[in-house]
Parts: structure tokens; sequence; C-alpha cells
């Protein structure tokens, strides 16, 4: 297991769970990022910048580093 | 009474665009670039020939992700649905949007409200022409969903259909909600109306595992319903958008483009307009000569030629400037790239202690201070917000660029510097990044004191990308400039006059006038009339600035707005014009010497003074207005005004100092 954050480009992983400490957990969830779904690195976090996700239908999220580092994930390759 | 029908939709997902589409002209409330934070109201276009009863109001909200607000515009959205909205505080019917190019968010929103209101909602499918729209069955969920439904698009259709439905939908008897809401404290805390939510009857506060617990579980019906109505092979979804992601995001060409990106509307803002100012310009002098040549000499002829046509003619010419700006911001912000652009600045904002989400109000402020601090609302921690907040005001508004094209247009030479630049329009980029770069290091510097804390969370979703229209960007356009030439007409023309008086009167006895030269004359009459004798009280405290006191007068009217300095000094310059061979401002400006020394009274150390001191001044009633009502408090009033002030003032006297 590790975080999101810590994902390198084009890498799948799963989503396990959320830290206590994730702020804006609402929002995460009404964007539809829950726990069990499979998304997809488009790009890493540059020098601290957002990293950019795919979701499974192909939507788009960008968040920071600090969010992504909250997020549990399990890696698919 | 009315009947009120509430659009409620995730944000993107064409609300705006689809209230903008079934309004009349008679809308209330403007938001802008693409981002609502406010309550706006207006009625349909077909409402003209009905009774009043009849007659639907639509009201556009801020868009939700879910129930449980996560920044302030959210929570005017939720606050507006238990009626506590001071401007709504009583609906008939409620239309859900459903963004059917992004069924996750938009459908669970959906499910939500629908549970909420025990079925008595209307859903409105949305964007259906887009590409991935079509692997869903629209109809099919519609029917499943078993409430009154309607596919459209608000960019293609014509609104006509979707009036009718809303028409046909929309009850007499007010709507409330059959549940409670279920929030969390912290949701509770983001209180625009400052309702008392445990009190109130509608909202229960619960822990954060319920109140989102409800949020997942809409989450996961709307999937299965969007499972069992998928239809087509799906591959093609989104790899248009995410191809040009890949390049658009990419660490070093991403940052270039963005740089490209801006550039050019600077440019295009520049190069563009020239043409057209000078035609305007000529036409203002010309209009002047000839009715100037149909009066009679006297005070009339004064007043018309010298007041309100130099007056007001000195301002209208920057009409292109804006109309250029806002159909290009209109473009980009409907191509989807904004939102891009904000994770590529996103870094950078972080350094300063400032959210990625502050990158919209930034970038507004380029046009406006006041939509700028209301599109703060979207950011969701209060001491970033008021960070952005008070900085945002130094950003380069589109009111100071009358003012940069004057002073740097007359007193700049125009050269060619470092073998490519124009040295007039690198004198505008500085004054552009000196706004922005000094709005980041004061923001660092609240960060630091006044405002602490930790740089709060940034997630933001990446719209598809989308072919700009260019006749929505033509009506953003059309809009901005008539509100400009309103503001001309009105606030401009008013006080043209007022300064025109103000600067006649009281007229010298004529005894005294008889000995002197036709130049004395006027520069006395000038210096005997009010504004003359305001401008010398306050001399002495712009003197340090190199500033003589016409100047003085020009910058205590634009206290109430920076274009009022151009249209000032054109009513001042026009008055004291004696030989007639100048028609424009430009050339009196250039003209006028002082009468001790004989020099001009401008040089580049004084048109560098202004420069930077209207780069910093708080020179805005409005903005001042609006901080007043989005902080509910004098005292960031003051502090804004406090520190500005400092600033401009601080900072005219260094540079006339290093110039001179």
């Amino acid at each position: 297991m590790t975080t999101l954050s810590k994902l390198s480009k084009g890498t799948k992983a799963k989503i396990h769970s959320f830290n206590e400490s994730l702020e804006a957990k609402s929002m995460i969830i009404g964007l539809g990022i829950l726990p069990g779904d499979e998304v997809t690195l488009v790009s890493e976090s540059f020098l601290g910048s957002p990293l950019t996700l795919r979701l499974k239908d192909g939507e788009t999220i960008a968040m920071r580093t600090e969010e992504a580092s909250n997020i549990n994930v399990e890696l698919l390759g | 009474m009315s009947k009120k029908a509430l659009i409620i939709g995730p944000p993107n997902s064409g609300k705006t665009a689809l209230f903008n589409l079934l309004s009349g002209s008679n809308r209330k409330v403007a938001n802008y670039h693409g981002i609502t934070v406010d309550t706006a109201l207006a009625g349909l276009k077909i409402n003209k020939d009905k009774k009043d009863e009849d007659k639907v109001i639509v009201v556009d909200l801020p868009g939700i992700y879910s129930l449980v607000p996560s920044s302030i515009d959210e929570s005017v959205t939720i606050s507006t649905l238990i009626g506590k909205n001071n401007q709504v505080s009583e609906y008939n019917d409620i239309f859900v949007v459903i963004d059917a190019s992004r069924m996750d968010s938009s459908l669970s929103l959906a499910l939500g409200m629908k549970e909420l209101f025990d079925d008595k909602v209307r859903i409105i499918f949305n964007k259906s022409d887009m590409e991935n729209a079509k692997h869903f069955d629209l109809d099919g969920i519609g029917k499943n969903l078993g409430v009154p439904y309607i596919i459209t698009s608000a960019l293609k259709d014509n609104g006509e259909e979707v009036q009718k439905f809303i028409v046909d939908n929309t009850s007499s008897s007010p709507l409330t909600p059959a549940k409670k809401i279920s929030i969390t404290e912290k949701a509770a805390e983001l209180n625009p109306f400052n309702v008392v939510f445990n009190e109130c009857g509608a909202i229960d506060i619960t822990n954060e595992i319920t109140s989102l617990n409800f949020v997942e579980k809409y989450q996961r019906s709307a999937r299965d319903l969007k499972a069992s109505y998928a239809k087509g092979d799906k591959k093609d979804t989104i790899l248009f958008s995410n191809k040009i992601d890949k390049i658009v995001l990419n660490p070093y060409l991403g940052g270039l483009i963005f740089l490209a990106v801006f550039y050019f509307i600077f440019h295009s803002l520049y190069t563009f307009s020239g043409p057209l100012m000078d035609f305007i310009d000529g036409g203002v002098g010309s209009f002047g000569e000839t009715i100037g040549a149909l009066l009679p000499e006297g005070l009339l002829k004064s007043f018309i030629v010298d007041g309100v046509i130099a007056g007001v003619g000195g301002v209208i010419i920057f009409l292109p400037q804006i109309m250029i700006l806002f159909f290009l911001l209109s473009l980009l912000e409907q191509s989807g790239y904004i939102s891009r652009a904000s994770i590529i600045t996103d870094k950078i904002m972080s350094v300063f202690g400032l959210n990625g989400k502050a990158f919209l109000p930034f970038m507004s402020g380029f046009a406006c201070a006041v939509p700028a601090i209301m599109a703060t609302r979207t950011i969701a921690d209060k001491r970033e917000r008021m960070t952005t907040l008070m900085v945002l005001p130094l950003i380069t508004c589109s009111a100071r660029l009358p003012v940069y094209v004057l002073l740097i247009g007359t007193f700049i030479p125009s050269t060619t510097v470092f073998g490519i630049f124009n040295s007039q329009a690198l004198s505008f980029f500085f004054l552009y990044f000196l706004g922005s770069i000094t709005a980041l290091i004061i923001a660092k510097l609240f960060r630091l004191s006044f405002f602490k804390g930790k740089t709060n969370s940034f997630i933001i979703e990446l719209p598809l990308y989308q072919k700009p229209s260019l006749k929505v960007a033509s009506k953003s356009m059309m809009l901005k400039g008539k509100v400009f030439l309103k503001k001309a007409g009105t606030i401009i023309l008013g006080l043209s006059m007022v300064i025109w008086a103000l600067s006649t009167f009281p007229q010298v006895p004529e005894e005294k006038l008889a000995t002197m030269s036709e130049d004395q004359q006027v520069s006395y009459s000038l210096e005997y009339s009010a504004i003359g004798r305001m401008g010398k009280v306050i001399e002495p405290v712009i003197e340090p600035l190199g500033y003589n006191w016409k100047m003085g007068v020009g910058i205590i009217v634009a206290m109430g707005a920076r274009e009022l300095f151009v249209s000032t000094l054109g009513t001042i310059y026009a008055l004291g014009d004696v030989d007639e061979e100048s028609d424009t401002l430009r050339e009196r400006m250039m003209a006028e010497t002082d009468p001790n020394t004989g020099l001009p009274v401008y040089n580049i150390a004084v048109a560098w003074s202004l420069l930077i001191f209207f780069a910093f001044a708080m020179q805005c009633i409005s903005t001042l207005a609006i901080v007043k009502r989005e902080t509910d408090s004098w005292s960031y009033v003051a502090y804004m005004f406090g520190y500005m002030t400092l600033l401009a003032y601080g900072g005219a006297f260094v540079t006339y100092r290093l110039l001179i």
C-alpha cells in the first residue's frame, strides 16, 4: 500500500481509503473519487505543483500533493 | 406574484449558459468569467405577454458538488434550498442540471436532490451535443428517474423548448425540502447568510462519516444507473481532451504555452486597439471642433466643448480595449483552458501562501477588482480568501488602462529595446508585472502576519476542451462595452460637468484680467476657480512626488474611479488651452510649461511617478464598497485603503527621486 502522491506517471492504482486528516473529503467524494475506484496518474507533481489524475471514465482532476498524500492506494502497475 | 424556478447543478455544468439563454435582458446580477458566486435572477424571455402570476423567474445559483458545502459559494446554494437566501426566500420548483458529458458528479447530485425533495424535482440534461454524452441513453435515465425531464444543449439550442418545459413544470405552490440536509460541522461554518443552522429545522449537523455516507450513497447509485444505460463503445471517450492535456499540462511546455497565451492577450490589447482608438480620438476631436464652430463664444460653448466633450471623449476612446479584453477572456474561459492555467500557476501561488483557486480571481482582477473579489468566494479557507481579497486591487484592472495609455503613449518615447521589444509595450508589460508581483508579495506578508495559517487544499476538476463560441464571446464583449459606455454616459458625464463648473467658477473679476496677456488670463482663471484653490491646498503634499496642482486635482477626483483622472485632465486642459492648436489631451499635456521655470511640466520622472502612483493607489469606491460587503467589516476597508495609499505614495516618491 502506498499513497497517491507517490505514484509515477502513467501508473494505475486502486483507491483504498482516505486519511482522517484529508480536507475537502465531501468535494472529493462529490467529484466521484470513491474507495475501490481505479485511477491513472496523468502527470506527476512537478516541484510540488498539483498532480493530475484520470478517473475511471476518463474525467480529469488535479490536486495538490498534500491531498494526494492523504489518499491511500494499492498499486495496479 | 411571479413564480420562481431554481437552477441547481454542479460547477461547469453549463447552468449559467442555460440561464443566459433563457433570460431576457432583465438580468439583475452579472456574474463574471464562467463562475457563479452569487444569486442571479431573471425573468424568462417568454414572460412578456403573460399575466404577473404566470411569469416565471429563473434563479441561477453557484454550482455544488454535493449537499455538503465545501466553500462559501456552495453554501449560498444550500442556504437557498432551505429558504434562507435574502434574495430568494421562496421558490416553486427546482430544475437540476445534469451535465451529460460528465455524468458522475451531476447524476449523483440529481439523485440526492430527488430524494431531498421527495421526487418533486425536474431534470435538464445539458451538453447533449458533446461526443461523450452520446454514450448514454439519456431518455432511459430520464424515464428511470421518473420525474419530468428535457434533453438540450445550451450552446446549440435556441432555448424555446426549455422555456416551455420550465413554464409547464413550475407549479404555483411553494416547494420546501421534505427531509433535513445532513452537513458536517465544518460545512456549517461556511455561512454567508448567518443562519442558525441547528435551530432552523432544515439542517442536521452531524459527524463527517454520516453526512459523507449520504454523498457516497448517491455516487454509488448514480454509477449503477449510469452503467445500466451505457451504450456503444466508450474507447474514444475524452480521448481528444486527454491528448491536448498531455501537451498543455507538461511541466515545461505547459509553462511556455501559458506565457504565450497571456502575452498574446496583452499584445492584442495593445496592437489591435490602436487604429480604433486613433479613429475614436480623431472623431471626438473633430466633433468638438464642429460643435464649437456652431456655438457662439461664451459659457455655453465652453461647457459643451471643454466640459462634456473633452471629459467624456477622453474616456470613451478606451472602449475598444475593454471590448477586446473581454472578448478574448470569454474565448479562453469557454475553451476550458482557465482550469489548466490554474494548475500551472498553483505552484507559484502556493509559494506565496495562496490557493490555486486564487488564480481565477487574479485573472478577473485584470478586468475589474469588483467581480474578482466576489470570485474569492470559491476559496474555502477564510484566511486564504481574505488574503486574496486584500491584494486583488493591486492587479492592473482595466480602469487603470486609460491612465497608462495616456501617460505611456504621451511621455515614453517609442523606441526599440533589446532588438525586438517596443519600449511602450515593455512599459505596459512592466506595470502589469509590477502589479501582479506586488500583489503576491503583499499576500505573502499577510500570510506571515495577519492571516497566518497553513496553505490549504486545492482540488480542481478539468472540464473537457470545447470549441469556444464566437457568438457567446461577442455577447460578453457587447455587454461589457455597454456597461462601460453607460458609465461614461452617466457617472463620467456628470462628473465632467461638475469638474467644468468647479474649474470655471468663481470667475475672476474683469478688471483684474485687463492687464494680463491671454496666456496669463487663462492660467490665472483656473487657479482662481474652486478646483484651482483645492489643488493649491494639496499641492504641498504631492509636490515631493513631482506633481503640480492640476495633477493633484486629477488624483483627488480619481479617488472615485481611476478613469476620472483622464476626463478631469481633459476638462482642465481644454479650459486652459489657449492657442487652440492642439485638439487632443496628449498635445495639450506635452505643451504645458511651468510658468516659473519655463520648462515642460511633464517629464519622464513625473510620468513614471504618476504611473507608479496609479499602479498602487486604492482609487475605486466600488471596490471599497464590495470589500465592505464581502468582509462585513469597515476595518478591512480601512486597512486596504491604508496600505495601498502608503505603497502608492512611497513608490511614487522613490520613483520621482530616482529619475529626476
